[in-house]
């Protein structure tokens, strides 16, 4: 199937990378599932609390975030059928267990376009 | 002892009881809290603020920009197209304030590298353990012969320079004849927001469409290829047939080169001839004069910086982000802006804490409207390889080509929904 072996190239890609790093960050430790959020918050909201139609993902059961991961590994999305493939396994849990410890509760918003 | 100091102890006595409940020295040489200073209060100084607030609770953050309020970047093409209020786009620096960060609102004079210090007009100045300098864009306005700032009231750049620009261009956009020609003059890259002019000339031309029937937009082009290229072609085929048109600068010898600001008509490498009733001139890009005037930019313009923690080489506590940086194959982006800001800010929070800087994700992405119910993105993500950034194979690139309609509407909604998010995780 196209995008499983898709999923399976990406993750030899990055580890190839992650290998092949350099100076600046040599001593780096794996990133905490904090860490990772940092890219998904300025879609998805702060603390993963979005406004609007693109989901939220604070509060969400980490095996419905997984499951959701995969399906867009598979293809699914708009959007996210473009990112979900840069991630592995490892990387996907730890962002489900990040988010499904923020607080899913949503304040006003004061950014509306 | 400078003035910053003295004041910093002022406030330090004033304020010893709720500084002893925080467990702070108010006396003798105890360490006291690291301090970062930033220059640049839109996207990437503010999400810089944030994001230290969040890693490093324990320190300092000062944040200046000579404005409270901030015209974005993304949204402006629909205030020139008249479907937005410029106070749709309007943000500010109140949530950083409440977050704990010191904001300052000054003109800023200078920033001195080695002192990681700003200076501001006044003759103030603030200095830090560590200097962000979030500068954003100057234009080249040597780039064009006959266009300057003397000119943008009659010839607005509208990038976006602040609410009176684009109010400009909307005002002229509802002035011109029915039958009229809008041309916008497009930079070669790099340059703030690639997919900007295009969701301009999309957007204008859907005004035109309802407005000004007989009315076109030819966007006259540096480059001969353009950021969600087959996506425009393809939303202009399907909304607005021949109302917009495009020519590319090699192709067509269509990069301007000579304005005439009274007859608004413009002359292209090709030596052809267009007039305009509506001239829209994006000029040529630099980093900002906060990073040239301190000798940190490239004979290009533009600001190299390690990516892993956004510092400069060759300057130890200086870190620059956001549009002002060379961080190819991230694009000039609000997203990326805010990207490089947290990783910065994370890598400041690790240093100052005496722990390694961890690799991680990076990524962009970015929507544009075709037209108020026709969206379409570009995302990428990236990782470290060595001391550059490498976009992820297999993953990254643009909206499906064929999607329907709904795909189209549903683009355009998380659009408006990407706005409300990315302004809040960057100006609280």
């Amino acid at each position: 199937m196209r995008y499983r072996a898709i999923g399976v190239a990406t993750t030899l890609v990055t580890t190839g990378l992650v290998l092949g790093m350099a100076s600046g960050v040599a001593n780096a430790a794996a990133p905490t599932g904090a860490d990772l959020a940092s890219a998904c918050t300025a879609c998805h909201g702060s603390d993963g609390q979005s406004q609007g139609a693109v989901p939220s993902l604070a509060g969400l059961k980490p095996q419905t975030f997984i499951e959701r991961m995969q399906a867009f590994q598979n293809g699914e999305g708009t959007i996210m059928n473009r990112i979900a493939p840069a991630y592995d396994d490892a990387q996907i849990a730890a962002l489900a267990e990040y988010f499904a410890t923020r607080d899913s509760a949503k304040d006003e918003h004061r950014h509306a376009p | 002892m400078p003035r910053n100091d003295r004041r910093r102890v002022l406030r330090g006595l004033a304020g010893a009881a709720a500084l002893s409940t925080l467990g702070l020295p108010i006396h003798g040489s105890g360490r006291t809290p690291a301090q970062v200073v930033i220059a640049g209060g839109g996207f990437a100084g503010a999400s810089c603020a944030l994001a230290l607030r969040r890693f490093a609770p324990d320190v300092r953050v000062t944040l200046v920009d000579r404005q409270s309020r901030f015209i974005t970047g993304p949204f402006c093409n629909t205030v020139v197209a008249g479907m937005n209020p410029t106070s749709a786009i309007t943000q500010d620096h109140e949530g950083l304030s409440a977050a704990g960060i010191k904001v300052v609102h000054a003109d800023i004079e200078g920033v001195e590298p080695e002192a990681h210090r700003i200076r501001l007009a006044d003759g103030r100045s603030i200095a830090g353990d560590r200097l962000v300098i979030a500068p954003g864009i100057d234009f080249d306005w040597q780039a064009i012969d006959g266009y300057g700032p003397q000119h943008v009231d009659r010839i607005p750049h509208a990038w976006p320079g602040g609410a009176t620009q684009l109010l400009t261009l909307r005002d002229q956009l509802r002035a011109m004849p029915n039958d009229g020609r809008v041309v916008i003059s497009v930079p070669d890259n790099p340059y703030r927001c690639p997919p900007g002019p295009y969701e301009r000339a999309s957007l204008i031309a859907h005004f035109l469409a309802q407005h000004k029937p007989k009315a076109e937009v030819l966007l006259l082009d540096a480059k001969d290829h353009f950021s969600k290229e087959p996506l425009f072609r393809t939303g202009w085929g399907a909304r607005y047939g021949e109302r917009v048109q495009w020519r590319g600068g090699r192709r067509n010898g269509a990069r301007v080169v000579e304005v005439d600001a009274a007859s608004r008509r413009v002359r292209t490498t090709g030596g052809d001839e267009y007039d305009a009733d509506v001239l829209n001139i994006i000029p040529p890009q630099r980093a900002g004069r906060l990073a040239s005037d301190a000798g940190l930019t490239d004979a290009a313009g533009w600001v190299t910086v390690a990516p892993h923690d956004f510092s400069v080489p060759g300057h130890e506590g200086v870190h620059v982000i956001g549009d002002a940086t060379r961080a190819e194959p991230m694009p000039k982006s609000a997203y990326a802006a805010n990207m490089q800001a947290k990783i910065c800010a994370h890598a400041i929070a690790r240093e100052l804490a005496g722990e390694p800087v961890t690799d991680t994700r990076m990524i962009n992405a970015c929507y544009s409207l075709v037209a108020p119910d026709y969206g379409i993105s570009v995302t990428e993500v990236y990782t470290l390889n060595g001391d550059t950034i490498a976009a992820i194979q297999n993953a990254g690139g643009i909206s499906a080509l064929a999607a329907d309609e709904a795909t189209r509407e549903a683009e355009s909604d998380y659009a408006r929904s990407w706005y409300q998010n990315i302004v809040r995780d960057s100006f609280g």
